[in-house]
């Protein structure tokens, strides 16, 4: 079922190119940065195949409709995914009355029609307080290995949702010391059927544990995988034009090195999903700042090393997903980059060289930087073919798919 | 109002520091009845004590007070000997304590069994909190809670030693799933997977801001059960030279801010790596980068309320 549906002898077109970069079935094969070190063809088939055959998906899973080739995301033993839970995962991700002041929702910060993302360098939350980084999309979020910008300790989707529901600094949606208000909201409403639904028996059936367990089960249900580039891998070859294609060879080559952070199925290469044992947990630094020519980030922004305290840390941030990167601007943990064009510059140049102001700094010669951001060189049409590429990961029918859509709202 | 009133007492009686909060009478009442409802219930054998123990333990409750300086803390106040030169307000102070143990006049530690009340107190652990939601802490919870009660053996004690925290054994629980104190989530830090064993929040000039959320750093593993953190950040409390049980410990904010200096009308520590950090912990006889006690130091921020 997950051997990739691609095969050379099906797109000699793209077959080709594998044999030469090996990079395609890495992205299937989800784990490109360990596979492409191997040889092409043979040795990845059987790579693919040892990682995937146990995690066959069940008929007990056909309602999420995952897309070809993809794995069941991980789901916890003690939270297993159902409908009925990620439908109250959806209304309650979709409830103001999750903050305390009921301005806000969790999609106030993460809009279906921004593949989950709200279109601000930082995300704002209901106080006015912005949060020091950017909102992230919760597109297959699912099959993350860690979740957040910059957090190896925060893994589970239950256990996160406690950040934006109760944190003090920076507040989010405020709840914390606004248990017993949200317990009265939620029982004033149209919760009772939907949580004995999601928790038959359970009894409270609302409660704290269980508004984490919906959550956690509607976000995995989100999951991307239709874009032109998706259809183009299960044999549609006209869905990529020739510019795409040309930037994707151009993305899965040595020279631009896009596809070492952000390979595999998710284009991220923190991935985790039923099947893989211990999942690695990767961050890295790209030479965004160095503001002391020792690689320093700002102050409020400096990466796992504010969660590890190892200085080795500094600025090293997980690598978001490239799916719908289109729709996802402003870029980087904190929004600092305004479009693909200039994040294509900040990683030709091997990071980002900001001249004036409290920032300035040479990225490229921080000394924590990737040895995989080491600059390229390419040319006006090659920098327009990976864009090209890059905007043939946009999935519109997950921005409108009416499965994670806002259940307040009537649909016309 | 009440700040009227606590000042009044104070003028009356070193006992009304046993609470800012509310009733401080009720609470000294209470606190001298200790003393009676023990003896009865050596009387009645060991039905009467809290713990099913034997009856050689007597019940105990144990006082905690709040203070900036010569002044009880509260709500309603703003302080001007917080930190030399600002206004402070408080918004929020709540704290774990665990571990106690009260020392005898031979300097032996005898280990107090907590009650469990499901609210405040359980697994060995208690919860204090001074902020009752009205005024500048308005964020906060109407409850508040300055005394812990649980048994420990039958004798004369003059001292006292606890932790400040949630001890690691319990500190990366999924508070949704806890009752007692670890269910409360406003002391939970889930970016650290772990509780905010000490949490003060309070503003500075009116817009600035006082914030201290120490919790344990350097972790790494999986939660709950195959993780760990390297940087405790548990202060360890001894004071001697008092009768535990009659005499409230104080907690002086003025001398946990004795070494801060505002940036920006700000103090802000996360317990990262930085002055604001060095500088508070080292109050609490924390040694920043390692999370563990200063040997030989002592810390100030408590005190024996006589």
């Amino acid at each position: 079922m997950f051997r990739p549906v691609v095969t050379a002898s099906v797109l000699p077109f793209i077959g080709r190119r594998i044999r030469r970069s090996c990079a395609l079935w890495g992205v299937l094969a989800a784990a490109a940065v360990s596979a492409c070190a191997q040889d092409t063809g043979d040795s990845i088939n059987e790579f693919a195949d040892a990682g995937m055959a146990d995690t066959q998906v069940s008929q007990e899973y056909a309602w999420l409709e995952l897309p070809p080739g993809f794995p069941l995301p991980a789901i916890p033993d003690d939270n297993p995914l159902t409908p009925e839970k990620a439908e109250l995962g959806r209304y309650l991700f979709y409830d103001t009355r999750l903050s305390a002041n009921q301005t806000m929702s969790c999609a106030s910060c993460h809009l279906q029609e921004l593949a989950f993302t709200d279109g601000r360098p930082q995300g704002l939350g209901s106080t006015g307080e912005f949060h020091p980084r950017s909102s992230m999309s919760l597109v297959n979020v699912g099959y993350l290995s860690t979740l957040t910008w910059s957090n190896p300790l925060m893994t589970s989707l239950e256990y996160q949702a406690l950040l934006p529901l109760f944190g003090r600094s920076p507040v989010e949606l405020g709840m914390a010391d606004q248990e017993a208000e949200l317990f009265r909201r939620l029982g004033e409403s149209e919760y009772a059927d939907l949580f004995e639904q999601a928790f038959p028996g359970e009894t409270p059936a609302i409660s704290l544990l269980h508004v984490t367990q919906a959550l956690a089960s509607f976000q995995r249900t989100i999951i991307s995988g239709n874009s032109p580039f998706d259809r183009y891998m299960q044999g549609d070859v006209g869905a990529l034009s020739a510019s795409a294609l040309r930037g994707l060879e151009l993305f899965f080559s040595e020279r631009a090195e896009c596809f070492h952070c952000h390979g595999g199925f998710t284009f991220t290469d923190s991935v985790d999903h039923a099947g893989v044992g211990q999942a690695a947990r990767p961050f890295h630094n790209t030479g965004l700042y160095n503001l002391d020519g020792n690689g320093a980030y700002p102050e409020d922004n400096q990466g796992i090393l504010e969660v590890t305290g190892r200085a080795e840390d500094m600025g090293a941030f997980r690598a978001p997903t490239l799916r719908n990167i289109a729709v996802t601007a402003p870029y980087m943990h904190d929004g600092s980059i305004a479009d693909l064009n200039a994040v294509i510059d900040h990683y030709a140049a091997g990071g980002r060289t900001i001249s004036e102001g409290e920032y300035a700094g040479v990225g490229s010669e921080s000394p924590f930087r990737s040895p995989l951001v080491r600059g390229f060189v390419l040319s006006e049409s090659e920098r327009a073919d990976l864009i090209a590429f890059l905007e043939s990961l946009t999935d519109e029918t997950l921005l409108t798919d009416p499965r994670f859509s806002n259940p307040f709202v009537e649909s016309p | 109002m009440r700040s009227t009133t606590v000042v009044l007492l104070v003028a009356l009686s070193t006992t009304a520091l046993w609470s800012c909060a509310e009733d401080d009478t009720t609470e000294a009442n209470d606190h001298a009845d200790a003393g009676i409802f023990d003896d009865a219930g050596h009387a009645d054998g060991n039905d009467h004590t809290p713990d099913g123990a034997g009856a050689d333990q007597q019940s105990v409750t144990l006082n905690f007070a709040a203070v900036v300086g010569t002044q009880p803390l509260d709500c309603e106040s703003t302080y001007s000997d917080a930190i030399a030169g600002t206004r402070f307000a408080l918004k929020d102070l709540r704290f774990y304590v665990s571990e106690i143990s009260l020392i005898d006049a031979a300097g032996n530690l005898h280990a107090m069994t907590l009650e469990e009340d499901n609210a405040w107190q359980g697994d060995g652990v208690a919860l204090l909190d001074f902020e009752d939601g009205t005024g500048s802490c308005s964020n906060a919870t109407p409850d508040t809670r300055t005394s812990i009660t649980g048994s420990v053996a039958a004798g004369e004690y003059t001292g006292i030693v606890f932790t400040i925290g949630v001890p690691e054994a319990l500190n990366h629980v999924n508070p949704v799933e806890q009752t007692g104190p670890l269910a409360n989530v406003a002391l939970h830090w889930s970016w650290m997977m772990g509780y905010k064993h000490f949490q003060l929040e309070g503003s500075l000039n009116e817009s600035g801001l006082v914030l201290l959320h120490l919790g344990s750093k350097g972790c790494s593993g999986n939660p709950p059960s195959d993780f760990a953190c390297s940087i405790s950040n548990r202060p360890r409390v001894e004071l001697v030279g008092a009768n535990p049980l009659s005499t409230p410990v104080v907690l002086d904010l003025a001398a946990l801010l004795a070494d801060s200096t505002p940036v920006d009308d700000e103090v802000f520590c996360m317990a990262e790596q930085s002055s604001a950090c060095e500088e508070l912990l080292g109050t609490l006889g924390l040694d920043m980068a390692s999370g563990d006690p200063i040997s030989d130091s002592e810390t100030l921020v408590f005190r024996f309320g006589e």
